[in-house]
């Protein structure tokens, strides 16, 4: 009879816990309130990283940029093929070598009724001159040169021919805001966010989701879907499971591990796209020994980056090879570059040529994680065959930046975007002299011929020639070997196979407007 | 006793005083310039030294630790880098949820632990003992982060109960729960095993058998009390080290919780808001530990008489 009841608890207490456990079906979606989701016009997106703020002039993770696109518009904006399209602005013509006239669209509205003026371009722009963390975006355009000659006719002026303009106004520090809401909501202005774009901004639950919905005053055409909850899942399995057990319409930043079994599941598509970065090894050329190009030529022969390559990447699964220093997005890219074919004996010769026949020894400073550690000791074991000593050397990340931007290190390894979606601008941030210390130059080339041409690029305004300068500059960057191209990394989405519409941006500016679900 | 508890929360002071030298000693030796992180890679070097100016980091250790001190004491903990919010907001929004999850997971581990360990121990050397001791040592082993993720696969992706991740509404908080509470169940499982063997043992025990009370009563009403003591402080403990331990749980399970908060910011170096995550789990541990302390002398008499 004892034991009777003694059994009888532990069945009880396991029915509780039986009953907790199985409760309902849990692959339903639900809102941030935890309200069921009305039916399939609410698309879920899980990303992997929080934005600080949604003020476009703060920041600029990738998920932010995301939000921006979909909450605000840009005067001109780049579409998925990377080409520059009228968007607040209607139209634009350059008046002269510096001066350029944006015509406004008429009837734009803002999420709080507003309408677009000049005004408010000229207030977008003006603020990022007083915020430290955008004044970089403004810094080739000229603060007194704004004209609003009316409401719907805007003019800046830049500071010195830089043809580059037209991609900078599409930067989404440079998105459009309304003086009235920014003002009124002050410091609150970074988390009630007020813009033109297809959605408008409806609520953020920290460290869990951001909810936008259609605005149906939009000057376009209407977004499809009536509600985007953007959830905050940081870890990538997690987020993939959630796709994979119906929590998610759409998982961003899918891991590599995952895509195969994503692609082979007729329950969801997986989408993967090279995105505005490669990822490279740097020489430090302010270094002595990485002073003579012939160092860095024998280092790319030395180096079997196929190999590399598959072992990091599993055979093209995560990336596509590199073969440029250009990404294979932007027009002007060289492809008929001669490659550095792994060659340890043309290495050797090319050492002795520039005084080092039994090699030296060199520090590699990276980032302690998988890639950059497995990265490092393949190149130690290829580059010791020609007799370079790698020396592992790893740094914390902050503490890595700042030797890196002080140009401390010998050599070292980033995954860095083009800058602007620009292919000149890019190479000017990677390879101009003027560029050292900054964040995108790490490999601190000295090359007057270089910079000669890339200055000269950068004022062109005739696209044609601008493009055979781009070309040309690949062909002495690729002579000069200041970096080893490892990849292009794809970056991966997964979806629902009843998710249509969803095309993703190179620059991370995903349109969810033209997204809907099929019934 | 009040003069026990007051003499307790005095001695909070010095031990919270500590908790911020050394979480502020931690961040300032950590590599990285806060205005460097606040204004990003493309910040200008005179605008990065001017808020370093501003924000008062050039001044000395000692000069930065008092203000910082003196901060806290007006209720200051700093502004988070990322979201320009007071870090005593971010807090308050997540805490709770912090809270919530590890109450839930204390009320798992409970219900599972002592149901294990009183059967177990009124069943010794039973299948049922063998099986138990084996899978709360088994509970005890496996980390949070695996569990957590074996968990959301067979009861998120294969059988579709419960979602994966989020912390909207009580299905949200099951499987984080279980993945917290199932090892420390089996610590208490254990615990309480052996607590009631030693009393089972005893002659009081005996005694209550041989009056011919029924064996329920004598394992619940004789032997149960009297084995809870360790089992309270093991709760206590478990309380604790679930509000500290949820920092994996919760990110794993996208729960907006200060561990979760916690975790992020130590990625993006947002120092004010690792500080004062830290700061409010040492507060609530020696909140926690106060209370079972103070929780034993209700359940034993003879405790109270020591608290003076």
């Amino acid at each position: 009879m004892e034991r009777g009841r003694l059994r009888l608890i532990a069945l009880l207490l396991c029915a509780v816990f039986l009953l907790v456990g199985c409760g309902g079906s849990g692959g339903e979606t639900t809102t941030e309130n935890g309200e069921a989701a009305p039916a399939r016009d609410t698309l879920i997106v899980g990303m992997d990283r929080e934005p600080a703020g949604l003020d476009p002039a703060s920041s600029h993770v990738t998920t932010a940029v995301m939000i921006f696109n979909n909450i605000y518009d840009t005067l001109l904006a780049f579409d998925t093929d990377m080409q520059i399209q009228p968007r607040l602005a209607e139209s634009y013509e350059q008046l002269d070598d510096v001066t350029y006239k944006f015509n406004l669209r008429k009837g734009v509205k803002f999420h709080n009724g507003e309408e677009l003026k000049s005004s408010d371009v000229l207030f977008s722009f003006k603020r990022l001159y007083d915020i430290p963390a955008a004044q970089g975006q403004v810094d080739m355009i000229d603060p007194n040169g704004f004209e609003c000659p009316d409401d719907y006719t805007f003019i800046l002026r830049t500071k010195e021919p830089w043809s580059a303009l037209p991609a900078q106004v599409c930067s989404s520090y440079m998105n459009i805001l309304n003086e009235k809401a920014v003002t009124e909501a002050g410091e609150d202005y970074n988390r009630n966010p007020v813009g033109t774009g297809p959605f408008k901004f409806v609520s953020w639950t920290p460290g869990d989701s951001i909810v936008v919905e259609r605005f149906d005053d939009y000057w376009g055409d209407k977004a499809i879907l009536n509600k985007v909850v953007f959830r905050i899942i940081t870890e990538t399995t997690s987020r993939v499971i959630d796709l994979e057990s119906g929590g998610l319409d759409i998982a961003l930043a899918v891991g590599v591990t995952d895509v195969e079994r994503l692609q082979n599941n007729p329950d969801f598509e997986l989408i993967q796209f090279t995105h505005t970065g490669i990822r490279y090894g740097a020489f430090n050329c302010s270094k002595e020994i990485f002073s003579d190009k012939r160092v860095r030529q024998a280092l790319n022969y030395a180096t079997d980056v196929d190999t590399i390559f598959n072992v990091l990447y599993d055979n093209g699964l995560g990336a596509m090879r590199a073969d440029s220093p250009v990404i294979p997005l932007l027009p002007g890219r060289n492809t008929d570059l001669p490659k550095y074919e792994y060659n340890p004996e043309k290495a050797k010769e090319l050492l002795a040529e520039a005084g080092y026949p039994d090699g030296f020894s060199v520090e590699y400073n990276y980032l302690a994680n998988t890639t950059n550690t497995r990265l490092g000791e393949m190149l130690q074991a290829q580059w010791a065959e020609v007799g370079v000593e790698l020396i592992m050397s790893p740094l914390e990340s902050a503490t890595l930046t700042a030797a890196l931007n002080a140009g401390e290190h010998d050599f070292c390894t980033a995954n860095s975007t083009y800058a602007l979606g620009d292919t000149i601008e890019g190479l000017y941030s990677f390879f101009h002299s003027s560029m050292h210390g900054t964040s995108r130059c790490r490999a601190f080339l000295s090359s007057p011929e270089i910079d000669a041409l890339l200055d000269e690029a950068r004022v062109e305004q005739d696209e044609e020639r601008r493009l055979e300068l781009a070309y040309k500059i690949q062909e002495l960057i690729h002579e000069e070997a200041p970096w080893i191209y490892i990849a292009y990394e794809y970056y991966n989405v997964g979806l629902k196979s009843d998710v249509k519409g969803f095309v993703p941006a190179p620059n991370s500016a995903h349109d969810f407007s033209k997204v809907y679900i099929e019934p | 006793m009040i003069r026990y508890i007051l003499r307790r929360i005095l001695m909070m002071i010095p031990v919270m005083l500590g908790v911020t030298l050394i979480v502020f000693t931690m961040m300032y030796i950590t590599p990285g310039d806060p205005a460097q992180i606040i204004l990003g890679d493309n910040a200008t070097p005179e605008a990065v030294a001017k808020l370093r100016a501003e924000m008062g980091l050039d001044d000395p250790f000692l000069v930065r630790y008092f203000r910082f001190v003196k901060d806290l004491l007006r209720g200051d903990l700093g502004i988070c880098y990322a979201t320009k919010q007071p870090v005593f907001d971010r807090l308050i929004q997540t805490f709770p949820n912090t809270v919530k999850l590890a109450a839930f997971a204390v009320v798992v581990s409970t219900i599972m632990g002592l149901s294990l360990g009183i059967i177990s121990a009124a069943k010794q050397y039973s299948l049922f003992d063998n099986i138990a001791m084996l899978l709360a040592m088994m509970g005890n082993a496996m980390p949070n982060f695996w569990q957590g993720l074996l968990l959301m696969l067979v009861f998120s992706l294969w059988l579709g109960w419960l979602p994966a991740s989020g912390f909207s509404s009580f299905k949200h908080m099951i499987l984080p729960a279980l993945t917290m509470g199932t090892s420390s169940a089996a610590v208490l499982a254990r615990m309480t095993r052996s607590s009631m063997l030693e009393v089972i043992r005893a002659d009081y025990i005996s005694t209550a058998r041989a009056k011919g009370q029924t064996e329920f009563k004598v394992i619940m009403h004789h032997a149960f009390r009297n084995a809870m003591i360790p089992v309270i402080t093991t709760i206590g403990l478990q309380f604790g080290r679930q509000l500290g331990g949820a920092v994996l749980t919760e990110s794993i399970f996208a729960i907006p919780g200060v561990g979760k908060m916690m975790v992020d910011a130590i990625k993006a170096r947002n120092y004010p808001v690792v500080q004062g995550g830290v700061l409010l789990i040492a507060l609530s541990l020696s909140i926690v530990n106060l209370v079972v302390d103070i929780l034993y002398a209700y359940i034993d008499p003879r405790i109270k008489s020591q608290y003076k």
